[in-house]
């Protein structure tokens, strides 16, 4: 058994040799968990963006001379008109062409209790110009109202009977935190990075050495297919493990110097995050070095074995999207891999506890169908198909 | 020792590769196999690894089948594939450590059977260095000291010279001739015939998945009433088909 | 009619070792205003600290969780007005308006005990709740009330005081697993604060003290302090072209009508501004100078009263019967408990204030000695107590503490907030001009007091936006003006 033991160590060995010397494929490897907190970096810094700041927009403000508090609100909203914009900016704001039309009846109107329009022009199909016009009507509405309000109250009535009906909602969801956006792009990249990031090392190790001509070699050694697959699976699976632990900690890092709180966010791995996450995903590296090694050794060449493999990266990014279209979702997707662990993965991030049982039976099923493709393929290894295929 | 009797094999429905094939070769002495392309040789040599299972038949190695019982077979078995390749990424060392460990082997005595082969082979600058860019004799002598690193009681080599200059195509002849000296059984298959002129004591013919002939260079001639091995190769399988010169 | 009776920052919406003997109880909970869960719970502590095995109370409270879900920072503990405000009541209000504070800190609102839902000292009486504030004379105390609100008690009243709130305030702290909290008071929050200062120094991280009402000041006589308010109103009016065009004479008309109310209240028939149908609309001086005030606390607010007071001065009181309505009925969130106002005014500040302080409030030339007479009426026959010489000490605590003061303010002018600040060591005091009372109910108020509350360092505020606020603008005509 020792000897078994020694064996099967010596194969693991020379499968993290080749793979740790193979700079390409490392670099595919390694390329999610690098590029990943990148994305999300970015994603983040736009998020906040676009959450925090109100960007000026410059509208072509005609007769404002006659509204001054109307003009002021605009100013407060960051709603300024276009003369006073610089060159280039007056360049965009010219071409979107965004109106407003104050008539210079406004102040005896105003005093006569008559209805002023106020004329919006823009091209309403032009999607930059939406946010803008938007802001623009909020203002008027807001204004108006307030004009509205102060003209009922000066004439001795109750501002209250305004609103016959109040609408008080009850939301029993937990609250969500604004780096909930981030938490999901991460869950997403951690799903990719499981079954991507072992990709390359598990054709190169497979059809790669069928390729050159040194698997032949191997099957006739006195050494089980199963030993052979398993160290294949070993070196595949822990360098996607070893991935999503660098994109795990590099995330950690990078979103540091992303101020979140501007939006009311604080994202941070904890230890037992960080530990829950591993406990979820690695079970999934296993199943993905398992399939991805079914199916490119029983690829006829690496090309082919490089684009059947490929759809398979598919399959994680589809999983917790589709997840998101279907709204009663049957029991038993908490149990299928992938899905399982998708829907665990945001519980998680939700803060919310972690169902240690539908952790417990995803992570088996998983590692059930894992061992099953395992054993498969050692036993096609021992066909003579797959002999007769290699020359 | 390697003994195969009776194999028959057939691929697909009609497609008979071995049609009762029948030899043995035995130890210090070296055995080709002589045949024309498609005669049957390297589906024998196969079976012999138990990558093949034969219909019908026994082949053992030592007298342990390789069909009930491959692993233990090929413990005892040395092999030279047809189309050798390497693992490129590692040394020459590390590579045939690899296979002493597959073979079982570990600690000193690895090490110690890894300094000796490598010394053998007088290759020892090679050692270290990754065998990537090897010329086709560097590879030869990574893939024999691979081959024989746990020092097999048989040796098994596919169509070895295929491909290789005169200079190593005469090492490799010297390495053989020493092994069969030390007392190992050698099975040879090729079908360049000088070759098997030059080293094999026992010449066994293959043609349509059968034994066409046996026995040493001379016998053969003999046999076939000619003076040159070729000759009387091209006679005893009734063709000249895929024979090479 | 002791709803008149208004004490600190009412308005405040327009703007221990205890410890295991306090049972904790919190949970997920809804509060009206606020569509999300927040944690709702109660901490039962003893009535009288010096008996913790008799009487027990419990403390309502509320936490809005941060925006993040963490609880990487210090949080906020507000502490309400009044006194006699409901903190918790004021939960959706400081949801909205404590956005920027919200997003990376819990805030903790624990009614004091005597308010809200911490065995409030609550009136069943009529006089007490703003049933009919149009046909209501504000003049007509009757001392009979306050005894038979008295009679309603059955809380020991000496324990409802100042210093056993923020004995209730430290133990939530302490029972919410805080080794420190920050605190923000607003108006008598800030007398809590000081307190809290004093008797906690420890327990605080820091301290922000919006519109202050120090020791040193006793609450009760803000016949001054409004006129002052009142007449930088007309003064702002008249900068500006418009409100000095079409209000030229206001302090003029403001006197006039003043003088008409107190020689003979006006009585009219109005449609009621809610029900529609006619109801009788009784104005006296006292109704009329006490509404008056009570727009001045707020910027919005402010706007109205020139016309308010120009269409008085014309015979129209329906704009005035429009501001009465925004009193109508118990609705707003934040109203006063008068028992624990009373209560604490009238132990522990009344008693400081002797006659000539009375009469030399009541020498305005706003609303005379009209705020007076709730205090001077219901203070004598209230139940006493005394707090200890040193709750009267100036308070020195060494936290890092922001003061605002609104120059506008009515009831805490800026020499209020000057007072705390000479007294504190690590204090600034910053007056933000066009800001009434409390100034932290804008974005730009909340966002300094964020900004302090991370920096903790008084001294490299951006406080920049405070004084960009716009000066006042003021309504015109019945419709608005451009």
């Amino acid at each position: 058994m020792s000897a078994g033991f020694g064996q099967l160590k010596a194969l693991i060995i020379k499968e993290f040799k080749e793979a740790f010397r193979d700079k390409r494929a490392l670099m595919v490897a390694f390329s999610m968990s690098l590029l990943a907190p990148v994305m999300i970096m970015v994603m983040s810094k736009t998020m906040i963006k676009e959450m925090v700041d109100k960007p000026t927009v410059y509208a072509e403000i005609s007769g404002g001379e006659f509204a001054p508090k109307l003009m002021k609100e605009f100013r407060d909203e960051n709603i300024v008109p276009l003369s006073e914009a610089s060159e280039n900016d007056q360049r965009i704001w010219q071409k979107r062409g965004i109106k407003i039309t104050i008539p210079d009846t406004y102040g005896s109107d105003m005093v006569e209790g008559r209805v002023i329009n106020i004329t919006l022009s823009a091209d309403y199909s032009d999607k930059p110009s939406l946010s803008p016009v938007r802001r623009i009507k909020d203002v008027v509405r807001d204004h108006a109202r307030a004009i509205g309000y102060k003209r009922i109250i000066m004439r001795g009535i109750d501002v209250r009977i305004m609103k016959p009906l109040n609408i008080v909602e009850q939301d029993r969801s937990q609250p969500s935190s604004n780096a909930m956006m981030i938490s999901i792009m991460l869950g997403l990249y951690l799903l990719m990075g499981a079954f991507m990031s072992g990709l390359s090392i598990a054709i190169d190790s497979s059809a790669g050495e069928r390729e050159r001509n040194v698997l032949e070699m191997l099957l006739c050694q006195p050494v089980s297919t199963l030993k052979i697959v398993l160290a294949k699976l070993t070196c595949s699976a822990s360098i996607s493990v070893l991935s999503i632990v660098l994109m795990l900690t590099v995330t950690s890092v990078s979103i540091g110097f992303v101020d979140l709180t501007k939006i009311g966010a604080t994202f941070n791995i904890d230890a037992f995050t960080f530990s829950a996450l591993l406990i979820l995903l690695v079970p999934i590296c296993i199943l993905a070095a398992a399939l991805q090694l079914f199916f490119s050794f029983q690829a006829k060449s690496f090309k082919e074995a490089q684009s059947t493999v490929t759809m398979l990266i598919m399959l994680p990014a589809f999983i917790p999207i589709a997840l998101t279209f279907i709204d009663d979702r049957p029991a038993w997707l908490d149990w299928a891999p992938v899905a399982g662990q998708s829907i665990i993965m945001e519980d998680l991030f939700k803060g919310l506890p972690v169902n240690w049982a539908a952790l417990a039976v995803t992570s088996l099923v998983t590692i059930v169908m894992s061992a099953a493709l395992v054993l498969t393929l050692a036993k096609k290894l021992k066909s003579e198909k797959v002999v007769m295929a290699l020359s | 020792m390697i003994k195969v009797e009776n194999l028959h094999k057939t691929f697909g429905k009609d497609v008979k590769a071995l049609n009762g094939l029948s030899f043995t070769a035995k130890d210090g002495e070296i055995t080709g196999i002589l045949g024309p392309n498609g005669a049957g040789k390297t589906t024998c040599l196969r079976t012999l690894y138990g990558l093949l299972k034969a219909d019908e038949g026994i082949a053992t190695i030592d007298g342990i089948s390789a069909v009930d019982n491959p692993i233990q077979a090929r413990a005892q078995l040395g092999i030279f594939p047809d189309k050798f390749g390497l693992y490129e990424r590692l040394t020459a060392y590390e590579q045939i450590d690899y296979f002493a460990s597959i073979h079982g082997m570990s600690g000193a005595s690895k090490k110690a059977a890894i300094e000796q082969i490598l010394k053998d082979l007088e290759m020892e600058e090679l050692a270290h260095r990754k065998t990537q860019g090897f010329s086709q004799g560097q590879r030869m002598k990574v893939t024999l000291a691979q081959a024989l690193v746990h020092k097999p009681k048989n040796f098994v080599l596919d169509e070895p010279t295929r491909g290789l200059d005169v200079m190593s195509t005469r090492i490799l002849r010297d390495y053989l001739n020493r092994f069969k000296e030390q007392g190992h059984c050698i099975l040879f298959s090729s079908h360049v015939m000088q070759e098997v002129a030059a080293l094999c004591d026992r010449v066994v013919i293959v043609a349509n998945g059968k034994l066409a002939a046996e026995g040493t260079p001379e016998e053969l001639c003999q046999l076939a009433g000619e003076t040159q091995l070729e000759e009387a190769f091209v006679k005893l399988i009734g063709s000249d088909e895929g024979v090479a010169a | 009619m002791w709803k008149s009776l208004i004490a600190l920052g009412m308005l405040a919406s327009s703007a221990s070792a205890m410890a295991q003997t306090h049972q904790l109880k919190i949970d997920d909970c809804h509060i009206d205003g606020i569509k999300e869960q927040i944690k709702c719970g109660t901490l039962t502590v003893p009535e009288n600290y010096n008996k913790p095995d008799a009487v027990k109370i419990d403390v309502n409270f509320t936490v809005l969780p941060a925006i993040d879900n963490s609880s990487n920072k210090v949080p906020l503990m507000f502490l309400a007005g009044g006194p006699g405000q409901a903190a918790t009541e004021l939960s959706a209000m400081l949801r909205r308006n404590y956005y920027e504070i919200r997003k990376t800190r819990d805030i903790v609102l624990v009614d004091q005990r005597g308010t809200g839902k911490s065995n409030p000292l609550l009136c069943d009486n009529e006089a007490f709740k703003a049933t009919n504030v149009y046909t209501m004379s504000s003049s007509d105390y009757n001392i009979d009330e306050i005894h038979s609100c008295l009679a309603e008690f059955k809380q020991d009243l000496s324990q409802y005081n100042s210093e056993n709130a923020i004995r209730d305030f430290d133990a939530v702290r302490e029972a919410l697993g805080h080794q420190q909290i920050n605190i923000y008071g607003g108006s008598y929050g800030t007398r809590a604060a000081l307190v809290y200062m004093r008797l906690f120094p420890q327990n605080l991280k820091s301290v922000v003290l919006d519109s202050v009402g120090p020791i040193e000041v006793p609450i009760g006589p803000f016949g001054q302090s409004a006129a002052r308010s009142f007449s930088l109103l007309i003064e702002n009016c008249h900068k500006d072209a418009e409100c000095k065009k079409a209000f030229p004479n206001l302090e003029q008309e403001y006197q006039q009508v003043f003088e008409r109310l107190v020689k003979s209240p006006i009585e009219i028939a109005i449609p009621h501004p809610r029900l529609g149908t006619e109801v009788k609309f009784l104005i006296d001086a006292e109704k009329f100078v006490s509404t008056l005030r009570l727009q001045l606390y707020s910027m919005g607010q402010r706007t109205l009263v020139p016309l308010v007071i120009n269409q008085a001065y014309k015979g129209n009181f329906m704009p005035f019967a429009g501001l009465v309505a925004m009193n109508d009925e118990e609705q707003a969130k934040g109203s006063l408990y008068f028992g624990l106002t009373l209560n604490i005014v009238c132990n522990e500040d009344f008693p400081l204030v002797d006659e000539n302080a009375w009469l030399a409030d009541a020498d305005n030339s706003f609303g005379r000695n009209i705020s007076h007479r709730a205090w001077r009426l219901a203070c004598p026959v209230w139940p006493k107590y005394r707090p200890d010489a040193e709750f009267y000490q100036s308070v020195t605590a060494d936290i890092p503490t922001l003061i605002l003061s609104g120059n506008l303010d009515p009831v805490t002018p800026p020499a209020n907030g000057d007072k705390s600040d000479a007294t504190l060591p690590n204090s600034k005091h910053i007056v933000v001009k066009n800001a009434a009372h409390i100034v932290a109910n804008t974005d730009c108020g909340v966002g300094v007091v964020a900004q302090f509350l991370d920096s903790l360092d008084v001294s490299s505020l951006d406080e920049e936006c405070l004084a960009e606020i716009p000066d006042e603008s003021f309504m015109t005509s019945l419709n608005g003006n451009m």
